[in-house]
């Protein structure tokens, strides 16, 4: 699979991690593991990248982190928080909007977004 | 040992200070030892240091930072990622750093975004004065009008021919030959230096700081030079502009006492192009007038009354010279000179009324009329001055605008109310001389510079300047044309919160017009004066009333100066007193204020003045409301007459 363009990872990619993150806390590797393999690696984003976007939505207040020590190294744990997750709520509606508008114009093939309310018939 | 002093001073460094407090060395926020303890290759090692250490974050962001990446490329290795594949998943370490440091940044407290801010806005602040400072103190102003070429325009466009000062110069080559070589008294009051002829003259002068002995030889060997001069008087412009470049020539300053005349003179060197620093020859003009006017009391010694006619009217020729430049000084030497002949006169009419015939009064009488340059004249001087210098002050920005430069706050600082540290750091800069010498002087020279900008800001700007100059041009034009009955509104008497140039530089207008009023008072009294004779001669008698003289002696009865209305008049001791009613408006017979009797203010303790302040007749306020040492207000100043005539006249309350 071909791998996303800068400008369109930097809109997915937060909405990405944000997903990830819905379904329970996760540390550092764990996301790039799970990004990579979810996404068929069309989502796999440098390293380099993901730590600073989660800097980012911890300091926006969308994520929260935690170390933990008991493991048998000291990991920090990020978790939605109620803001992350209207947030979260938020990215999907405008996501499903866009692909569904995207269909609509059949640049996307139909798939399981169905058809936007009021969009083109 | 060594290695574990090392220890202990590294983990003191990389201790929280509240740890440190509670003495517990603990090394928590040292990373790199975590790193090093970490059991990561030397690959995954070194990206994670590059991360850290180019992130410049605090310490415990950077320990939280390093942990984080520390455990990612442990799980990588866990997995089973060779460490070079696993930076190489991790992508580039450099921009990794700028991102984390600009994520952890954005995460930090308000507290410190404000500070942040605040920081930064102060330094942009900061750099914008500086920048300010500099620009102010390298802006220099523009000369961009010649005023001294105004100044000399009507000079300039006269022909030579109708020079004084050609034959002037002839003549003080004459006296320069007549003195000789100094007197061992003159050499050592020169001490050494050059002094002009017309100076060791005048220092002989009766009245002078000599006591005049040899001056009547000197005048009766010495004829030719006085008919020199009286030819130059008789020529109808001086020629001589002010400013070097007709003043400077070698032998003017020879003659004149300008410069060191055994050196060549550079006009440079004495002279800064300004109007108000050029150089006035005229000045000389006084002592001209001076030997002209003791000839003339000579002459009167002697009763020859052409030659006294001819001293009077030589030496009104060198008042009208004199007073050729439009520059207040100009009008000061002229109305000096003037004041001489009106002393010939005023002496001849009281002590030798019979010396001059009819005609030569009815002669002299046209010679006084004649009108003599307005105060607007010199007005006008004024303006070229106040210009002059503010184009060499001021900076210029655009049309109208520019601020007081750093040579402008270094020369009127003081005198404009700006701060005195700043003028003082200033001044050595702008003249060349003073450097500051040792490093204290130096930092308080650097803080006094940085003061800079709000000194010339405090000053007014050139705009303001050049509105206010206008405001006062026109108030003074309309103050010396109104009289003083109308109670003229004076510019000069506005106090403006912040001084400027103008309101130091100008001359006051109510000054410049009560000198006016006295000194045309002064003239008027004498026309009355020579028309009284003449009625006396023809009648035998002082006329019953001043209105008798007109129109057969005078065209025109002047009117009382200060209340528009008719002058006093009365005959006492048989000789005529014409006067003023003086600000109060009352006839007080010719009383003057007990304030100018010297004997009434000896015994009130006070001293006298001799001369009546003119002005404006008191208003009902000031009537209703005395007030001691106020010359308008106290009863004792302005209760009494402005006597015209005779001049020096006293008449008090004993009399």
């Amino acid at each position: 699979m071909p791998k996303l363009d800068r400008e369109l990872m930097r809109g997915a990619g937060p909405t990405a991690v944000l997903q990830l993150l819905a379904a329970g806390e996760k540390y550092g590797y764990e996301l790039v593991e799970a990004l990579t393999r979810q996404s068929d690696g069309v989502l796999a984003m440098g390293q380099s990248t993901l730590y600073p976007m989660l800097y980012n939505l911890e300091a926006k207040g969308l994520v929260k982190s935690r170390v933990d020590k008991t493991g048998a190294r000291p990991r920090r744990y990020y978790r939605l928080t109620g803001k992350g997750e209207k947030k979260l709520v938020a990215d999907r509606k405008q996501w499903s909007a866009l692909f569904g508008a995207l269909q609509s114009l059949s640049v996307l093939p139909d798939a399981p977004f169905g058809k936007p309310a009021g969009g083109a018939s | 040992m060594s290695v574990a002093i090392d220890g202990f001073w590294r983990r003191a460094r990389h201790t929280p200070i509240g740890a440190a407090l509670r003495g517990r060395f603990d090394g928590q926020l040292d990373w790199r030892r975590r790193l090093a303890e970490a059991g990561l290759a030397e690959e995954p090692v070194r990206c994670v240091e590059q991360v850290v250490a180019r992130s410049r974050l605090w310490m415990v962001e950077r320990v939280e930072v390093a942990e984080e990446l520390i455990a990612h490329f442990q799980d990588a290795q866990a997995a089973g990622v060779s460490p070079g594949q696993a930076v190489a998943d991790f992508g580039d370490a450099r921009q990794a750093a700028r991102l984390i440091r600009r994520a952890k940044r954005a995460g930090r407290p308000l507290v410190w975004h404000a500070w942040w801010w605040a920081t930064r806005g102060l330094l942009v602040l900061g750099v914008l004065y500086v920048a300010y400072a500099m620009a102010l103190l390298t802006g220099r102003p523009i000369v961009s009008t010649d005023y001294v070429a105004e100044v000399n325009e009507s000079v300039n466009r006269s022909p030579a021919t109708s020079h004084a000062w050609p034959i002037y110069s002839a003549a003080l080559q004459e006296i320069e030959e007549s003195l000789g070589p100094m007197t061992a008294a003159e050499k050592l009051r020169a001490q050494g230096r050059y002094v002009a002829p017309l100076v060791r003259l005048w220092r002989r002068l009766p009245g002078n700081e000599g006591s005049g002995d040899g001056f009547d030889a000197w005048l009766q060997q010495n004829r030719a030079i006085i008919d020199k001069l009286h030819e130059a008087a008789a020529k109808p412009t001086l020629g001589l502009g002010v400013g070097p470049a007709q003043s400077f020539t070698p032998n003017a300053c020879r003659l004149l006492g300008l410069g060191d005349p055994d050196q060549a003179v550079d006009p440079d060197d004495l002279w800064n192009g300004s109007l108000m620093n050029a150089m006035y020859p005229h000045q000389e003009l006084r002592t001209i007038g001076q030997l002209v006017s003791l000839d003339g009391e000579a002459a009167v010694d002697e009763r020859d009354a052409s030659r006294a006619v001819a001293s009077i009217r030589a030496i009104h020729g060198i008042a009208d010279q004199a007073g050729e430049p439009p520059l207040h000084i100009c009008m000061l030497i002229g109305s000096a000179v003037r004041r001489m002949a009106d002393r010939l006169v005023a002496r001849v009419l009281q002590e030798a009324p019979g010396l001059f015939d009819d005609a030569q009064l009815r002669d002299l009488a046209h010679l006084i009329s004649k009108p003599t340059r307005e105060p607007l004249h010199y007005l006008e001087g004024e303006r070229a001055v106040f210009f002059d210098i503010l184009q060499r002050s001021y900076t210029e920005s655009g049309p109208g605008g520019g601020r007081l430069s750093a040579e402008g706050i270094a020369t009127f600082g003081e005198e404009m109310d700006l701060d005195d540290s700043t003028v003082y750091a200033i001044r050595p800069l702008m003249r060349g001389g003073g450097q500051p010498g040792v490093l204290s002087s130096v930092s308080t020279h650097a803080l006094a510079m940085l003061r800079m900008p709000v000194a010339a800001h405090s000053a007014r700007t050139r705009h303001d300047e050049c509105v206010a100059a206008g405001q006062r041009m026109r108030q003074a034009h309309d103050a010396l044309q109104t009289p003083l009955w109308r109670h003229p509104r004076y510019a000069s008497d506005e106090r403006d919160a912040r001084p400027g140039l103008l309101q130091m530089l100008s001359p006051s207008d109510r000054w410049m017009a009560e000198r006016w009023h006295r000194e045309e008072a002064r003239r008027e009294a004498l026309l009355i004066a020579i028309a009284l004779e003449l009625h006396r001669r023809e009648h035998d008698a002082w006329p019953g009333s001043l209105e008798e003289l007109s129109p057969r002696w005078l065209p025109e009865l002047p009117v009382d100066r200060i209340n528009g209305g008719p002058l006093g008049y009365r005959v006492i001791d048989e000789q005529p007193v014409v006067y003023s009613l003086g600000i109060d408006g009352d006839d007080d017979g010719s009383r003057i204020p007990p304030a100018m009797d010297e004997e009434h203010a000896k015994a009130e303790g006070m001293t006298a003045f001799h001369e009546y302040r003119i002005g404006p007749p008191l208003t009902a306020e000031e009537r209703r409301s005395p007030r001691k040492h106020d010359f308008r207000r106290d009863p004792t100043m302005s209760d009494g007459d402005w006597i015209i005539w005779p001049p020096d006249y006293v008449r008090s309350a004993k009399d």
